[in-house]
């Protein structure tokens, strides 16, 4: 019966499909990898020649320069907005209001509703058609990454909180005399403080990746990297792989900064 | 007169009721508890003993009833300001803050100065022996460190009352034991006042000086270990405490002068033993062995008489076997009278 079974189609298909996938995950930036250190890969199936000369002008681009700084700008402070405003309802409505938890639940489901290129058509149309200049198109971008980031905060604060099982430390702090701020502050918050580090490096990683609204909405003088990598390819692809690179390598610090802050922490 | 008596009551509870969800879970609760006593609350699952200890420490709202601790009215008072001090379940220690921290927390928050409460804290730590570990964090403790860190971070703050519970439920076997008699023993030097809410018997029997039998919300049974393995008041408590037989009809000759219509009777399983021939005629009956069931300090013998009443019997020196039947004795001295149901 095994040995049927091992020589059937099911016996194969799990072996394929992974196979399948890893091909359509890894490739990709696989070859974006090699791109960006050939010197051209453009008159054979292979890459021709090693260089680093990409990466050396990337470094010397003062757009590139700009763009990075801007990126680490907005989205520095969309992370620290989306996560003190997070935090703060998020610990508000675990401490006090059920039914404001609810709510928050309910709207940390809305950014995955609504796709993000109509909430950058609406704000063009609001704000820079209907109400031009009356904000500044930075700050309208920050303020409309700050909800699309809130379900990062949330559901990060929200898995810390239930695991530290808040209500009987707070009830533990009551009965030796203490409000629940002086709880909070001296227990919960330094408990949570790994959480807050997670959600706002995912907030801020998220906000740097961002590419939808910002292609919409940011441009010219404003240009943030993932739009300026899209547009770097019409001039140099090789340019725009260095610039991947560099992207996916600091995404995956970041990552192993999140996944070390809350893998197996009991906060 | 006893000068502990002119003392208000430890904790005084007048027909407490509360109602969880909309349904009432604590049903006109009255007790006492006299200053440096220990009180345990003893009941199955669901019964409603937590409720009512934290009905007491003021995190659960009363529907009506009043609660005074230490003489003092605290039912619209919160937690913080009832003179309480309380160990959870799962002692609830702070996990960011070091042993020494977790006791001085009460103090501190309470507003003594801090060299006031390193001084408590460092007199807490010595007591329940742990001032080695005073830097080290919870997580860097063992299960019975910990209780006994949640111990001295309860009592850190002097309460008036220390509320506990369940609290060796967490431990093993082998170590409650000790811990309960150490708890006991250092309760009984600092003469604190304590309820503690437990569903293990043995616990409630060798810890406290008043139990408090709960079934259904109410209180089934208040009285001393004592008085209640004497006589349990209701069928339901003897049920509860497994330690007492339960005999329909008490034998003819056996007719204890308190009792005037008993439904049932009730006598301790230790009371009943092998009848000899010393035994007068009229204490006596048959039944055979069921079952023997062996345990760590003795074998319980589960019997049947002819009509087919259950009893139970600590088996002696010579071993009984399942068929045998065998002559037995209870003395009526033993026996008491009962009513059937739980709250009666």
């Amino acid at each position: 019966m095994r040995a049927a079974a091992r020589w059937s189609g099911a016996g194969l298909l799990e072996p394929l499909a992974l196979v399948l996938l890893l091909t359509a995950v890894v490739a990709p930036p696989a070859f974006v990898l090699l791109y960006a250190f050939s010197e051209r890969w453009d008159r054979s199936l292979w890459p021709e020649g090693a260089t680093l000369a990409w990466f050396a002008e990337l470094g010397q681009d003062p757009r590139v320069a700009a763009a990075a700084l801007r990126t680490a700008v907005v989205a520095g402070f969309s992370a620290t907005l989306a996560t003190a405003s997070g935090c703060a309802a998020t610990l508000a409505a675990h401490l006090y209001a059920p039914r404001l938890k609810t709510l928050l639940d309910a709207l940390a489901q809305l950014p995955y509703a609504v796709p993000p290129v109509v909430v950058a058509i609406s704000a063009l149309e609001v704000f820079v058609g209907g109400l031009g200049g009356l904000i500044d198109i930075r700050l309208l971008y920050v303020l409309l990454l700050t909800p699309l980031l809130f379900p990062l905060v949330h559901r990060t604060l929200s898995a810390a909180l239930l695991r530290m099982e808040l209500g009987t430390l707070l009830e533990a702090g009551r009965t030796l005399g203490a409000s629940d701020a002086l709880t909070v502050r001296r227990v919960v918050l330094p408990l949570l403080a790994p959480a807050i580090a997670a959600a706002g490096l995912l907030c801020l990683l998220t906000a740097a990746l961002e590419f939808a609204v910002a292609n919409l909405l940011l441009g010219g003088d404003n240009e943030l990297l993932q739009p300026m990598m899209n547009s770097l390819r019409a001039t140099s692809g090789h340019r725009s792989a260095a610039l991947v690179v560099v992207s996916l390598v600091l995404v995956g610090l970041m990552a192993a900064a999140v996944q070390r802050l809350t893998e197996g922490r009991k906060p | 007169m006893n000068p502990i008596e002119t003392l208000p009551l430890a904790l005084d509870i007048d027909v407490l009721s509360v109602a969880l969800g909309g349904r009432t879970v604590l049903h006109g609760i009255t007790l006492q508890l006299q200053r440096g006593q220990t009180l345990a609350l003893l009941g199955p699952s669901g019964c409603g003993k937590t409720t009512l200890l934290r009905a007491i420490a003021g995190l659960v709202a009363t529907q009506g009833g009043q609660v005074r601790i230490a003489g003092r009215e605290v039912a619209g008072l919160p937690p913080q300001a009832r003179g309480i001090g309380m160990m959870f379940q799962s002692y609830a220690l702070f996990p960011n803050l070091s042993v020494h921290d977790n006791i001085a927390f009460g103090p501190l928050a309470q507003g003594w100065t801090a060299a006031r409460a390193d001084a408590r804290t460092a007199e807490l730590l010595a007591l329940v022996e742990l001032s080695a570990h005073a830097r080290q964090h919870p997580a860097q403790l063992s299960g019975g460190q910990r209780q006994r860190v949640a111990l001295a971070r309860a009592l850190a703050p002097q309460p008036a009352l220390l509320l506990m519970d369940e609290p060796y439920s967490a431990i093993d076997e082998a170590f409650r034991v000790p811990l309960r008699r150490s708890f006991r023993a250092l309760q009984q030097a600092l003469s604190q006042s304590c309820v503690m809410v437990t569903h293990d018997r043995e616990e409630a029997f060798e810890v406290a000086d008043q139990v408090a039998v709960m079934l259904d919300g109410r209180i089934a049974r208040l009285d001393t270990p004592a008085g209640l393995l004497r006589d349990p008041g209701t069928l339901a408590v003897a049920q509860f405490l497994g330690t007492f037989n339960v005999f329909p009809q008490g034998p003819a000759a056996v007719q204890p002068a308190q009792t005037a219509s008993p439904l049932l009777w009730v006598a301790p399983v230790k009371s009943l033993r092998l009848a000899d021939a010393a035994s007068p005629e009229a204490w006596c009956f048959e039944a055979q062995v069921v079952a023997r069931h062996a345990g760590l300090s003795s074998t319980q013998i589960q019997l049947a008489r002819d009509d087919g009443t259950p009893l139970s019997l600590i088996e002696g020196r010579h071993p009984l076997t399942v068929g045998e039947r065998l002559k037995l004795a209870q003395a009526p001295s033993d026996l008491v009278a009962v009513s059937g149901g739980p709250g009666a």
